[in-house]
């Protein structure tokens, strides 16, 4: 008995502490996306120093992005007096007009006169990317700043989206501010090569293509899972043709994209092209990556999560309520499509929801079928056929990898990085949310007070 | 059979053998249900009478794996013959399960699913049908104000009576029942009998009860079941008073096993 | 015995409760039938004393109706027995009405034997005493196929109840006839004759018993019919 309950706690002790720590993992994961996400757009206060390196004197403005203390190893294998030195920051000064970078290490201990100049504004230009300066003059259309190197801009007031003296800003002002820049980097397209500018190219590319699959998926899906569960026969075919499509879903994702590529874009694209659009070959139409083949792809690869909730909802359903149809003298379609279909339905909008949000966050297959780093226009428009099938398109997923490790600007590309996956992780979570809601509705409608 | 008296025989099973999954459930059965007649099926569980109960519509089949040997008669044409429609068989014989079933839809629509499938759409015939059947189930006093709620707001009883409604709304001849008090509670159960005893001018019935007492207070004869095999079809009140067979009294007295 | 078959319900506390009622049907029996010895061996000793101990006792045979009655009600309504266990519920109901009854009776002749007789009359008593032996085995012979439950013997003291009716009915004409002899013993010979139809009913009570035991038994109604029917209906 002793031991037997020894044994129960330890049990119990191990089960709660991997909870905690799965709980752990959830909360760092989210504190990190949200801080790091966030913090991107809330406006730092500016500094400007004086900084002297062999001799030479200059004057650095910007915001201070992150502290390093180096080891004295640490400086010394990099070659460094390990007495004089120590503290090292990174500051984002933005476009200076020289050959400096818009992010650079500065050390600490040679930097002096530290100042918040209240009127030391940031820009945001089209072209140069942020700058910080304080501006000297303005009229109508153009302004005229002064760069902490001493150099004078004169730019278009057209050109400037942002102009803000953070410095002064009050708290509600930043919060504004805040506002501001997160509606600019979700409704705006990508600038200098993804790593500035918005996302909204690869919310919109997630969001159709997602929908498209979702169109795709949801009927042959739920049909097939409905074939499954109410008209085959426990047959071995059946049996075989079940366990494969469980393991369909075990298949990695990548492979759907090798398979995508090599049977959907050029076989099936190919033909298409042959038949409908031979006058403009050898331009590819549909016989190249593009919006279509992206959904197939997500199609088949969420299939088997379809088939499996679909198949799941109609064995939930008690036998009772088929048998009450039966018992009226109804005939099997009409049970199925009056009462066993209605009652279900919360469980097939489960399974395509699933699937969306399985689908929304691939990456890897979606690369040999249709998503680049950069499209030039969106796949929706005004003009006939408002959704462009056979266009190239980016996605939330795809972005965060290039943004991530394919940027030349690293500096600027992180807080970016975790930004896009917060978008992402939203964008899922809220579809999850609504399928919570759906299938909370539905249950209500037919929900069992007899049980 | 000599022991039906003042009624015709509604249905009828002949050498009925049934064998659900491989296992025989009934054994040789033949029974013959009067007409307009209250008709009850006793025995231990397991003996058979659910299936056999069953197989008066064919219910058995929907379930598992059944084979069905022998005939059962509706006014003298086998229900087993080829060619014998389903769902028409079902429509005039309608049965009612233990467990109240209604449809995940309003009290009205419940009602008016069977109606509905029949090709019955017009509002005001619909209307009429429904409450004439929630009337006949005596629920319609209870229901007539919350027709359009869900039908599973409402209790246990009232589910149960509903789901007769359900039933009797198609008209069927033979109405069979399958423990249909036995989810309920006392006074649910009384109602429930109340409106047995008020169908049985309308509807031949088959029921199948646990409640011995409740055999003897409904129904008119009583088949005693056991092992797959009727062991005693007598008129009700000879049953309980003065039962033949030693095995029936044992049941009834409650010395069995 | 095993007709009775009580001790195998599925409910022990039902074995119990039918067990009791069925045992103090016999107490009550037994009771009734020493009642009846008494009050005959009080008139045949003129034992006022023993006479006055079987109308006290009397009492004891209303409680005992009183309260099989109310067990056998307690035992329905509790129980809801049905088939053999109703058929003897009911049967004891009915029973213990006409054991009262015999109780009854008994306490009238016991009543007799209050009175005084002469030597002339002493005769008459032994007639009366005949036919009380006779009774009296009846009613040993009724409890003890009751016990049993044994239709056989219910039958035979059916038939007896015949017997009984002729010895009553001779021994009305002998009483007649010494009333006529010598009518200032009207008073007293009516006693005796009391005494005489006393028990004469509870011979035909002795018969109402033996009809309940072949209700419960065969589960009919065999009342109201002659011997020879009945005999007829049990053997089919």
């Amino acid at each position: 008995m002793g031991q037997y309950s020894a044994q129960g706690r330890l049990l119990y002790c191990f089960a709660a502490l991997s909870t905690a720590f799965i709980l752990l993992l959830l909360l760092l994961l989210s504190v990190l996306m949200l801080s790091r996400g966030l913090s991107l757009f809330w406006p730092a206060e500016l500094v400007q120093f004086r900084y002297e390196q062999a001799g030479q004197s200059q004057v650095v403005s910007g915001e201070v992005v992150s502290r390093q203390q180096l080891s004295a190893q640490q400086l010394q294998a990099a070659g460094y007096d390990p007495q004089s030195l120590g503290q090292r920051l990174l500051v984002k000064q933005g476009y200076t007009g020289t050959a400096q970078p818009a992010f650079r290490w500065y050390w600490q201990e040679q930097t002096s006169e530290w100042q918040y100049p209240p009127d030391l504004s940031l820009l945001r230009h089209q072209q140069l990317g942020d700058l910080f300066g304080v501006v000297t003059a303005q009229s109508d259309s153009e302004l005229e700043l002064r760069l902490a190197s001493g150099r004078h801009l004169t730019l278009d007031k057209a050109d400037v989206a942002i102009w803000v003296q953070p410095n002064t800003l009050n708290w509600l002002s930043k919060v504004r501010l805040f506002l501001v820049q997160w509606w600019q980097f979700l409704s705006s397209e990508p600038r200098e090569a993804n790593s500035a500018g918005g996302i909204l190219p690869a919310i919109i590319g997630t969001l159709v293509s997602v929908m498209l699959m979702a169109l795709l998926v949801a009927p042959i899906g739920i049909m097939a899972g409905i074939y499954l569960h109410e008209y085959a026969k426990d047959s071995r075919l059946v049996r075989l043709v079940r366990l494969s499509v469980h393991n369909l879903a075990g298949v990695p994702s990548v492979v759907f994209g090798v398979f995508g590529l090599g049977f959907f874009v050029y076989v099936l694209g190919g033909s298409i092209d042959q038949l409908f659009y031979a006058e403009q070959l050898p331009q590819p139409t549909f016989g190249t990556p593009g919006l279509i083949w992206v959904s197939l792809t997500l199609a088949l690869l969420t299939l088997p999560v379809v088939i499996v909730a679909t198949e799941e909802g109609l064995a939930r359903i008690p036998v009772a309520l088929r048998l009450g149809g039966y018992a009226l003298g109804a005939t099997k379609a009409e049970v199925l499509r009056k009462l066993i279909l209605p009652v279900a339905r919360p469980a097939f909008i489960t399974g395509v929801v699933l699937a969306i949000s399985r689908a929304a966050g691939e990456v890897a297959p979606l690369i040999f079928v249709g998503v680049v780093k950069y499209a030039p226009s969106l796949p929706v428009s005004l003009e006939w056929p408002f959704v462009h099938a056979d266009q190239q398109i980016m996605s939330l997923g795809f972005h965060i990898y290039d943004v991530g490790l394919q940027s030349s600007n690293a500096d600027a590309a992180e807080p970016r990085v975790y930004a896009i996956a917060l978008v992402l992780l939203l964008l899922i979570g809220s579809l999850n949310l609504l399928a919570m809601r759906l299938r909370q509705y539905y249950r209500v409608q037919t929900r069992d007070t007899t049980s | 059979m000599a022991v039906i008296r003042n009624a015709t025989v509604k249905m009828s099973a002949q050498n009925l053998s049934v064998r659900l999954a491989g296992k025989a459930v009934l054994d040789n059965i033949s029974l013959d249900i009067p007409a307009n007649k209250v008709t009850a099926l006793i025995g231990p569980s397991g003996c058979g009478k659910s299936s056999l109960l069953r197989s008066f519509n064919r219910m058995n089949e929907l379930l598992e794996e059944a084979v069905t040997q022998g005939q059962v008669l509706l006014d003298g044409q086998d229900i087993y013959r080829p060619g014998v429609d389903l769902a028409e068989l079902r429509r005039r014989v309608g049965i009612v399960f233990q467990k109240p079933n209604p449809f995940p839809l309003s009290v009205y629509e419940n009602v008016a699913f069977g109606l509905r499938l029949q090709g019955v759409n017009r509002a005001r015939q619909l209307d009429e049908m429904v409450a004439e059947a929630l009337e006949k189930a005596a629920l319609w006093q209870e229901v007539k104000n919350r027709l359009h709620d869900n039908a599973l707001t409402l209790s246990g009883g009232q589910q149960q009576r509903l789901v007769i409604a359900r039933a009797i709304a198609i008209e069927p001849e033979v109405l069979l029942l399958d423990e249909p008090a036995s989810a309920l509670d006392p006074i649910s159960t009384l109602k429930i009998e109340e409106l047995i005893y008020e169908l049985k001018q309308h509807y031949t019935i088959v029921i199948v009860t646990h409640n011995m007492q409740q055999a003897a207070r409904v129904s008119d004869y009583t088949a005693f079941m056991n092992l797959g095999q009727v062991v005693e079809f007598d008129a009700t009140n000879k049953i309980f008073t003065d039962p033949n067979e030693p095995q029936t009294e044992d049941y009834i007295t409650g010395r069995f096993g | 015995m095993d007709k009775l078959n009580l001790s195998k319900h599925i409910s022990s506390q039902f074995n119990e409760e039918l067990e009791q009622i069925r045992n103090h049907v016999m107490s009550m029996g037994g009771l009734i039938e020493r009642q009846l010895y008494d009050a005959l061996a009080a008139i045949a000793n003129s034992d006022s004393e023993l006479a006055q101990r079987v109308i006290e006792n009397d009492l004891k045979v209303n409680d005992w109706e009183l309260q099989i009655d109310k067990e056998c009600t307690r035992m329905i309504a509790k129980r809801q027995p049905a088939a053999s266990d109703l058929r003897l519920i009911m049967a004891i109901l009915k029973s213990i009405a006409d054991l009262e009854r015999i109780g009854d009776e008994t306490r009238r002749i016991a009543k007799v034997a209050l009175e005084s007789f002469n030597s002339d009359q002493q005769d008459l008593l032994v007639n009366l005493d005949n036919l009380g032996r006779h009774v009296a085995q009846m009613l040993h012979d009724v409890l003890d196929a009751f016990a049993r439950m044994d239709v056989e013997a219910a039958l035979t003291v059916h038939k007896e109840d015949k017997k009984v009716d002729r010895e009553y009915e001779a021994i009305t004409r002998q009483l007649m006839t010494y009333m006529i002899e010598d009518p200032r013993s009207i008073p007293k010979i009516m006693n005796v004759l009391w005494s005489a139809r006393s028990l004469e009913r509870i011979g035909d009570r002795c018969k109402n018993l033996s009809e309940y035991i072949i209700f419960f038994v065969k589960g009919k109604v065999v009342r109201h019919s002659t011997h020879e029917k009945l005999e007829q209906e049990v053997r089919s």
